[in-house]
């Protein structure tokens, strides 16, 4: 069977789908985090598909600025995820809520 | 440049040098800067009054203050024979005030202030006094207000003064206000302000047939020019109806109201109408009223001294009876005989307060005449000098009160004014009973409260040296200047300027002027002999005669009920009418209108704010549903 575009449109839209599920339902941030990390990885799977298909270089390039931005990212992420659990004992989204109106 | 200049730089210097190193560096030597610049003031005075005799006059522009188009303002100066007059009164009176202060004001913590406020009170007369133009004239007068509100709140801790400087100011507002329409009536008729321009004989006779109904009445534009000046003259010199602010400034340090209440600032009115003269003696219903305000006034201010306890109070009321006595000399056309009286009247009421100031000393401020009694062994020359004040004013010859009362009264039985005249004879003799009741209250029979007579003690020589001095001018003032009769140095050095043009004086017979003279002689007399009747001879008089005229005198006690009156038909209304604006439209209706507005956007926010959740996954969830909704819209559609 032959890999087609359809396919890893699919599997790319699959696990965009699973990461946005993942971040609106669960309440770790961490979890959260993690879910956000595989939404930008689904979108990357979607250039890199159409780079290939459309044989145009620039879809590949902006993977690498993609993954540039998750990695800046992560390190501010988790460093803010530090800087709040040792101000309020929690990660739990839930319990986060002192914005409240 | 002018000598004259010197008499303003004076005061000028002092009250700047006070003001601005006064608390911080000059302290309780203030007086040592204060008297310089008077005592330079006094000095230039005398020397001044002397080139004026002389013939020596002045008039000029020291330069122009504003100028708009064709109207000019100039800073100018007139030194004529009733500025030399004027300036000689201020300056000598203000001199023995600022010496006596020394004594008086002694160990107040207000020591530097008191007197930087000296300074710049007789700065202020000295430009009234002093001013070519109406507006300086004006300038003059607000200052001596603004100076006269300072130094009556000069101990503004205490409720009492702060309440009597706010009274005089408001009262003297009022006058102001006739004031002002007077002056501007001056600038549109005559297109300018120097008395130059305004008191021209042809110009006032080409502007006397213009006439103007005013509710219903006719008025000449020279009679709506001057009753608009003479409100101002009636809140600056106390005349009935705006009297009531005098009395509540006796709040203030005796010797301010020495000076300023009794010799200068409040004679500012009478100094007016006589600088004016030109255009009051063409203003026939004005004269009028003049005529009986100040009859008025001089009756009103009898009464109520008679019944006073309180030494200032007495002498308070017997400044606004004299003061109706010049005014009403100057509404008969005495012009002289008016400014003749302010003259004489400013030594000994000057002599007469600081004397009350003297026993105040003594009294540990206690002011009620009931408790005083048999003073006169303790304080001589208090004793002494007052009792001259007390004869110069009731006018017993050769003291200085004789010739200028007199005078007036001559003028005005002269002039056929015969209610007035009969009206200021009984006066005459009020006001030697009462001033010889306080005498002989404080000053004679026995101690009421030995106590307080057991300290009592005569004032340091600061103090009875200014009173000595203004006693000799008390005693030889009159004479000097009046003595003879009608014919007197004084007249001839003013009657070139106080006779207005076109006027016709009336004299009268020389046996007429001497029963007159006897006349006022024997009131005067008969005043003293009751006085001594009630207060010496049979002390139990005065109670019977308060039984037998109980309403009289609880009418005249409280003072006819002006101030009763004045707050029930003034002060009450337009409190209850404030508070219904404040608690009715104010709060009701225009803080209403805008809270509203402001109630709006808070209850659209109170429902909004539920929105905001707080939570992130809320938000998140919310846009993922926007973001399908979105793409739904736009690609289905």
């Amino acid at each position: 069977m032959e890999l087609t575009l359809a396919h890893y449109l699919i599997l790319s839209a699959v696990i965009f789908a699973l990461g946005m599920t993942g971040v609106l339902i669960r309440k770790n941030l961490i979890v959260m985090f993690m879910s956000l990390e595989l939404m930008l990885n689904a979108v990357n799977i979607n250039l890199a598909a159409f780079s290939n298909y459309l044989q145009d270089m620039t879809g590949q390039i902006f993977i690498v600025f993609v993954m540039a931005v998750a990695a800046a990212e992560a390190a501010v992420g988790l460093a803010l995820i530090i800087s709040l659990f040792r101000n309020k004992q929690t990660i739990n989204a839930e319990e986060l809520n002192i914005m409240r109106g | 440049m002018h000598l004259e200049v010197l008499i303003l730089l004076g005061p000028l210097v002092a009250f700047l040098i006070n003001g601005l190193f006064g608390r911080l560096y000059i302290k309780n030597n203030a007086h040592f800067v204060a008297i310089a610049g008077v005592g330079l003031s006094w000095i230039v005075s005398i020397i001044t009054f002397f080139r004026v005799m002389g013939g020596h006059s002045v008039d000029a522009t020291l330069y122009n203050w504003v100028a708009a188009g064709k109207f000019n303002i100039p800073f100018g100066i007139l030194v004529d024979p009733l500025t030399a007059i004027m300036l000689i009164v201020v300056t000598t009176v203000s001199t023995m005030v600022h010496i006596y202060s020394m004594g008086y004001m002694h160990d107040d913590e207000g020591y530097w202030r008191f007197f930087t406020y000296l300074s710049i009170f007789t700065f202020s007369m000295l430009i009234l006094v002093m001013g070519n133009n109406f507006l300086m004239l004006f300038v003059g007068w607000e200052l001596v207000g603004l100076s006269s509100y300072l130094l009556i709140g000069f101990w503004f801790y205490k409720k009492s003064a702060a309440d009597a400087c706010k009274k005089a100011f408001v009262m003297n507002r009022i006058g102001d206000f006739g004031f002002y329409i007077g002056l501007l009536l001056v600038i549109v008729t005559f297109q300018g302000l120097n008395y130059s321009d305004a008191f021209q004989y042809e110009a006032i006779q080409a502007i006397k047939a213009n006439t103007y109904t005013v509710f219903g009445m006719q008025f000449s534009l020279i009679d709506l020019m001057t009753l608009g000046l003479f409100c101002g003259a009636m809140g600056k010199s106390a005349q009935f109806p705006l009297h009531t602010w005098l009395p509540d400034a006796m709040e203030g340090p005796t010797p301010v109201s020495a000076l300023i209440h009794a010799a200068t600032m409040v004679t500012a009115g009478v100094y007016m109408v006589a600088r004016c003269n030109a255009l009051f003696s063409e203003a026939h219903i004005t004269s009028m009223v003049v005529v009986y305000v100040g009859m008025f006034t001089a009756f009103l201010g009898a009464t109520i001294g008679l019944t006073q306890y309180d030494l200032k109070r007495i002498l308070a009321y017997s400044t606004v009876s004299q003061l109706g006595y010049m005014i009403m000399a100057t509404g008969v056309g005495a012009y002289v005989a008016g400014i003749f009286h302010l003259f004489t009247h400013a030594f000994f009421k000057g002599l007469l307060f600081l004397c009350s100031g003297s026993v105040m000393h003594a009294m540990h401020n206690d002011l009620d005449v009931r408790k005083m009694g048999g003073l006169k062994k303790k304080m001589p020359i208090t004793y002494w000098t007052y009792l001259v004040g007390c004869i110069a004013i009731a006018g017993i010859p050769p003291l200085a009160g004789f010739w200028s009362k007199d005078e007036i009264l001559a003028m005005t039985f002269a002039n056929g004014h015969m209610f007035p005249w009969f009206v200021a004879t009984v006066v005459a003799g009020m006001t030697a009973f009462y001033m010889f009741r306080s005498f002989f209250l404080v000053f004679e029979g026995t101690p009421r409260n030995q106590h307080m007579h057991d300290h009592a003690h005569e004032s340091p020589a600061t103090m009875t040296g200014p009173l000595v001095f203004l006693a000799i001018l008390s005693v030889l003032a009159g004479a000097v200047f009046g003595y003879p009769l009608e014919n007197g140095f004084i007249h001839h050095f003013l009657g070139p300027v106080l006779t207005p043009e076109g006027a016709h004086p009336h004299h009268l017979e020389h046996s007429t002027a001497l029963m007159l003279m006897i006349l006022s002689i024997v009131v005067a007399a008969a005043g003293i002999f009751i006085s001594w009747l009630y207060y010496i001879k049979v002390p139990s008089l005065p109670g019977k005669t308060v039984k037998a005229f109980k309403p009289v005198h609880t009418f005249f006690y409280n003072k006819w009920f002006f101030d009763e009156l004045y707050d029930a038909l003034i002060v009450f209304p337009i409190v209850t009418i404030s508070r219904f604006l404040w608690r009715g439209f104010d709060v009701n209706v225009i803080d209403f209108t805008v809270n509203a507005f402001g109630k709006v956007p808070m209850f659209i926010g109170g429902v909004a704010r539920h929105l905001q959740t707080g939570r992130m996954q809320t938000y998140i969830f919310t846009m993922v549903v926007g973001v399908i909704v979105l793409f739904t819209i736009f690609y289905t559609v």
